[in-house]
């Protein structure tokens, strides 16, 4: 039995699970308590995959196996700082699972992880976000 | 490390924080996330990044309550050196295992390594023009 369990469809129409067992769940709330609740957590979830503002897709470095997909949502910036939230899923295996959430402010000069690392590409870009 | 300027003084004494409130360590090999936290974290902070590596905890009074990782084990640590005994303990743990710093003492010249190298990018962020008024009220 799930603790947290949904269901979503990403901008590309790819079936997203999340499937979390309650200590999962207790873990990733202590972590990232703007997660608050499920209901929460999957509107953060269902907005990222289904408008996302940037799309990196790579494999882990090291061991190549696990392969992943990183959905970010921007939702305001100033000068100085931008918000976001990111979904990373496993899309290794089909439905594809959520495997973390969680919101993050971004200052200017610094880029995404995943800009950084040549194991992940760019496969989605809305126009007009500043990640 | 070089006595900060202008730099709260949480920020330049991340160590030392990390000792008094208990922080501990937990790696999540699922996504290769590594957390050097605050046993539990205030619902008030909020996940901030200006170093290139290092996320931080802040609170809502400025007060750093960990640090977290990206691609830590296969990224961070495989291209920066003196990290791979931290890595090696935490794999022997298991993923998701919650290490106390102050069991595990192998770890704490590793730790304090990461602390001095956020303090020193820090430094290096402000002369590059960072504000951390607006780091703490974002």
């Amino acid at each position: 039995m799930h603790h947290y369990s949904d269901s979503f469809t990403d901008f590309e129409n790819h079936a997203v699970e999340v499937r979390w067992t309650k200590k999962v769940w207790n873990d990733h709330l202590n972590k990232h308590p703007e997660i608050q609740s499920p209901d929460t957590a999957s509107e953060m979830i269902r907005e990222a995959l289904s408008s996302p503002s940037l799309v990196m897709d790579g494999t882990r470095e090291g061991d190549g196996q696990i392969r992943t997909r990183c959905y970010y949502k921007e939702h305001k910036r100033s000068k100085t700082v931008l918000y976001f939230t990111k979904v990373v899923v496993g899309c290794n295996t089909k439905p594809f699972y959520v495997m973390t959430v969680f919101a993050q402010w971004l200052f200017w000069g610094v880029v995404v992880q995943e800009k950084k690392y040549k194991n992940f590409k760019e496969i989605w870009r809305n126009p007009k976000t500043y990640l | 490390m070089a006595q900060p300027k202008n730099i709260p003084l949480n920020i330049s004494r991340i160590f030392e924080l990390a000792q008094k409130d208990n922080w501990v360590v937990e790696y999540d090999a699922s996504l290769d996330s590594f957390y050097w936290t605050k046993p539990k974290i205030s619902k008030t902070a909020k996940l901030k990044k200006f170093l290139a590596d290092f996320s931080l905890y802040i609170n809502d009074i400025g007060k750093i309550e960990g640090v977290f990782i990206e691609y830590a084990k296969y990224n961070f640590a495989a291209h920066n050196e003196g990290f791979d005994e931290l890595f090696k303990t935490l794999d022997d743990a298991g993923s998701g295992v919650i290490i106390d710093p102050n069991k595990h003492k192998e770890i704490q010249p590793m730790l304090r390594n990461m602390a001095d190298r956020i303090g020193n990018e820090t430094l290096e962020a402000l002369e590059k023009g960072l504000d951390l008024r607006k780091v703490v009220l974002a």
